[in-house]
C-alpha cells in the first residue's frame, strides 16, 4: 500500500538525504558561530569598560545580597512551595475520599495532584540547595569583612526547614498513593526508596518509567549540549571562569557513559 | 496494533474489582484499568495469568485485530 511510497528510515536513500540535511545544518551553525564570534568579540572590546564596571558592582554588592536578600528569597520560595503542596495534598485526599473503588476519574485527578506535590517538593529541595549555595558563596571571606553573620545563619535555618517540608510532603504523597495502590512499597526516609518503589511496580508502570527515562535522557542531551556551547562561547568574551563549561561537560559525559554502560549491562542480563 | 479485550466482562462474571484482580495476577489496579481501556497491551506472562484466573484461554479474553499498516508490512 502506501509503504512503497515512503522512504524507509533504514534505507541508503534515507541516510543520504539526512546526511545532506545534516551538512547544511552544520554549515549554517558554523556561519552563525563565525559571525556571532566576530561580533561578540567586537562588542566585548567596545563595552570592555562597562563590563568591568558591572563585574565590580556585582562583586561589591554580593555580600549585601547574600546577607539581606537571599534569606527572604529562600523563605518566600519555601513558603510558596509549602502552601501549594498543602493545597494539592488536600485536594488529592478529597478525590480519594470520593472514590468508589472502581471508577478511574477520581484516581486520575488525585494522581495529577500528587504528581504536582511530588514536583513542587523536588523543585523545593533542589532549588533551596542552589539558593543556599548562592547565599553561602565565599561565606568565610564575607565573615572576615563583616560582623553581620546572623542573616546567613537565618538562611541556614530556613534551608533546613525547607528540606524538612519537602521530605514531609513527599512522605505524605507516598502515604496517600498507597491508599489506592496498596501494592506499592517504600519509605521516603529510606536511602533505597527509589529502588524499593521500582521493585514494587508492575510491568506497565516499569514501561512508563522506562519511556520517561529515555525521553529525559534525550532531552538532557540537548540541554547539556546547549549549555556547554553557551558557556564556552560566553567564556571567550566574559570572564565567567572555566569551571562552568568544565562541570557541564563532566556531567554530560557521566550521563552518556553511564547510560551506555547500563544498556550494555541490561542487554547481557539474561 | 490494537489489542481488544473482554476483561471487564469476565471480571464482572466473577464479581471482582480491578484492585482484587490486580492482586490475583500481580499487577496494579492502574494496569488492569489501562488494559481494559485498551491503553496497554499486557505481556504474554500477564495475559496468561489473567486467563488462568478466569479458567479460559488467552484468546477468549484478548483479540488481536490486524490493521492496514500491519497487513502492508506482512505482505512484504
Amino acid at each position: 500500500m502506501s509503504n512503497n511510497n515512503k522512504v524507509k528510515v533504514d534505507s541508503p536513500e534515507y541516510n543520504k538525504k539526512t546526511k545532506k540535511k545534516f551538512i547544511i545544518i552544520m554549515i549554517v551553525c558554523f556561519a552563525i558561530g563565525g559571525f556571532g564570534g566576530y561580533f561578540g568579540a567586537a562588542a566585548t572590546d567596545l563595552f570592555k569598560g562597562e563590563l568591568a564596571d558591572i563585574g565590580k558592582l556585582l562583586a561589591a554588592k554580593l555580600p549585601y545580597f547574600q546577607a539581606y536578600v537571599m534569606p527572604w528569597v529562600i523563605f518566600t520560595f519555601t513558603l510558596v512551595c509549602f502552601v501549594l503542596g498543602e493545597m494539592w495534598i488536600k485536594k488529592a485526599k478529597k478525590q480519594i475520599a470520593s472514590w468508589d473503588g472502581e471508577d478511574d476519574e477520581h484516581i486520575e485527578v488525585a494522581d495529577a495532584y500528587l504528581n504536582k506535590v511530588a514536583t513542587s517538593s523536588n523543585v523545593l529541595m533542589i532549588s533551596i540547595q542552589v539558593l543556599f549555595g548562592l547565599t553561602t558563596y565565599q561565606l568565610l571571606s564575607a565573615f572576615e569583612t563583616t560582623d553581620n553573620f546572623h542573616m546567613p545563619l537565618v538562611s541556614i535555618v530556613i534551608y533546613f526547614a525547607g528540606m524538612f517540608i519537602s521530605l514531609s510532603q513527599q512522605n505524605r504523597t507516598v502515604k496517600i498513593a498507597k491508599e489506592y495502590e496498596p501494592e506499592k512499597k517504600g519509605s521516603v526516609y529510606d536511602m533505597k526508596f527509589q529502588e524499593v518503589w521500582y521493585e514494587s511496580c508492575d510491568e506497565a508502570e516499569r514501561q512508563l518509567i522506562g519511556d520517561a527515562s529515555y525521553e529525559t535522557f534525550r532531552f538532557m542531551n540537548s540541554v547539556f549540549s546547549t549549555f556547554e556551547t553557551i558557556t564556552v562561547i560566553v567564556g571567550m568574551f566574559i570572564p565567567i571562569g572555566f569551571l562552568c563549561a568544565f562541570f557541564i561537560g563532566v556531567l554530560w559525559l557521566i550521563m552518556t557513559c553511564y547510560y551506555t554502560h547500563v544498556c550494555t549491562k541490561l542487554g547481557k542480563k539474561k | 496494533m490494537p489489542l481488544y479485550n473482554r476483561l471487564k466482562e469476565y471480571r464482572a462474571k466473577i464479581s471482582v474489582n480491578q484492585q482484587e484482580l490486580g492482586t490475583m495476577v500481580g499487577a496494579s489496579r492502574q494496569t488492569i484499568s489501562l488494559i481494559e481501556r485498551g491503553d496497554y497491551s499486557p505481556s504474554v506472562t500477564l495475559a496468561l495469568k489473567i486467563a488462568k484466573v478466569f479458567h479460559v484461554a488467552v484468546e477468549d479474553i484478548f483479540d488481536y485485530v490486524e490493521d492496514d499498516e500491519d497487513m502492508g508490512g506482512n505482505e512484504e
